[in-house]
């Protein structure tokens, strides 16, 4: 028999909001449905939101984007090292979030539901504990520092097993079935990942891929040539051949006459 | 020819018309689940009244270039009570008495996003020492609109304040060319430690 002090995981959790109603709102709605969650500190601006990591060696941090002073993204980057995980918080979707998205890092929109709340605690809950550097963090915060410079920057893909950080330039293409997206890579490899092709369309878009059809997403840099006969198709460096749909036919036209 | 030209213009200043920044929504939505799940219904539902009010009026004004002076005094006012909730600032609209606020029209939700700079970027690190002054007043045949913030100014923050007035830039640069008699003048000065916004609208009056 199970005694209760088994279930007894706790995650000790600070939160960095400059609006005081926010970090209330969001302690009663932890208080109230993620009771393994306990706020062991609050802090209402960066600098105070870097004391009290440091301080306290949290398991998870609640930080809001957007404050007064530095925001942050600029906290964590003032941070000698990241043994804790994040759960973003913000009020609109930006370019900050397109980041956090691409180093598939969660975050929660303002006002808060509950049960993407319930979700994002659970990830945590799961990722056991162990305190370990947070990878996945370290690679956004050198995507911020470096968002001119889009050949540096790796795509976070979690697989069942572990999150890897690719390339996109390793990438050939993207191909899916419906809630999942195989992901082929240069080297061969082949990734399936636990989410749809459209996220990926979104998030790889500003690093030449273009979405030849519904199934298929393809890195530009990878297509030999453009076969106009049986409807159309692309004809891959590897010899792949890909479908294009009617609606794309424009689109991939160009991408050629622009060459 | 000419009127061709007005046509194109009024296109363009439908296309950039002021909307309500996003951020803002959200924020005051934010603020309101925060009332909410701490019990505080009342004020719940002032804030929730309040930010309806100034939803209806955005909306409903959105279609229009023009409006009259008072419609956008309400919007501030509304704004202002709203962003209260979040940083507990001090405000006052002040307007000179021989200011026919339901006559003049100025451009619609012209001055709401330069308020909301104030608030962002002047008091929202200050807490209860943050002061907003709003001032309507006469010049000649000119008004003057004076938004007045304590906060540190806008130092580092300049190019934040260039990104996010880019829109009202526009508008009023459109709206110049358009009406060449009623040029509208923006400036930003720092005055005995407040930030101060000044719009002139030139012959409102």
């Amino acid at each position: 028999m199970k005694t209760p002090f088994e279930f007894k995981i706790m995650i000790r959790a600070v939160i960095i909001d400059d609006e005081p109603i926010n970090t209330t709102n969001l302690q009663q709605l932890l208080l109230k449905n993620c009771p393994v969650v306990k706020i062991v500190a609050i802090a209402y601006n960066a600098e105070d939101g870097k004391k009290i990591i440091l301080e306290n060696d949290p398991d998870l941090v609640f930080l809001d984007i957007e404050m007064p002073g530095k925001n942050g993204f600029e906290l964590l980057q003032s941070l000698p090292d990241y043994s804790f995980e994040v759960i973003f918080v913000t009020a609109y979707d930006n370019f900050g979030i397109q980041a956090v998205k691409f180093a598939a890092i969660d975050y929660l929109l303002k006002p808060i539901n509950v049960e993407e709340l319930k979700i994002a605690v659970k990830k945590v809950v799961d990722r056991n504990l162990k305190k370990k550097n947070n990878d996945q963090l370290e690679n956004l915060l050198s995507i911020l520092k470096q968002h001119q410079n889009i050949n540096e920057h790796r795509i976070a893909l979690p697989t069942a097993q572990e999150i890897r950080f690719l390339n996109p330039k390793d990438i050939i293409r993207c191909e899916s079935s419906n809630n999942y997206t195989t992901f082929y890579l240069s080297n061969e490899e082949k990734l399936l990942i636990s989410k749809p092709i459209y996220l990926y369309e979104e998030l790889l878009k500003d690093y030449g891929f273009i979405r030849c059809h519904q199934s298929h997403l393809v890195n530009k840099k990878f297509i030999k040539s453009f076969i106009k006969e049986d409807g159309g198709h692309l004809l891959l460096e590897n010899n792949i051949q890909l479908p294009i749909s009617k609606q794309k036919k424009e689109l991939v036209r160009e991408l050629f006459t622009k060459k | 020819m000419q009127q061709e030209e007005t046509e194109k213009g009024m296109l363009e200043l439908k296309a950039i018309r002021s909307q309500l920044n996003p951020h803002f929504i959200f924020n005051s939505l934010s603020s309101i689940q925060g009332l909410i799940n701490s019990n505080q219904t009342d004020a719940a539902n002032f804030y929730l009244s309040e930010f309806s009010n100034l939803m209806r009026n955005a909306l409903v004004e959105s279609d229009k270039i023009y409006y009259p002076l008072e419609k956008e005094i309400k919007i501030l006012e509304t704004y202002l009570k709203i962003e209260q909730l979040r940083f507990q600032f001090e405000y006052k609209i002040t307007i000179d008495e021989a200011i026919k606020t339901n006559e003049i029209e100025i451009p619609s939700l012209l001055l709401q996003p330069l308020v909301e700079n104030a608030v962002k970027h002047g008091v929202s690190g200050l807490g209860e020492k943050g002061e907003i002054n709003i001032n309507f007043s006469i010049q000649d045949h000119s008004l003057l609109a004076q938004i007045k913030d304590n906060g540190n100014g806008f130092g580092d923050k300049i190019k934040k304040e260039g990104f996010g007035l880019k829109l009202t830039n526009e508008r009023i640069t459109l709206l110049n060319k358009m009406h060449k008699e009623q040029k509208i003048d923006k400036k930003i000065l720092r005055i005995n430690n407040e930030t101060v916004v000044q719009v002139i609208f030139e012959n409102a009056i």
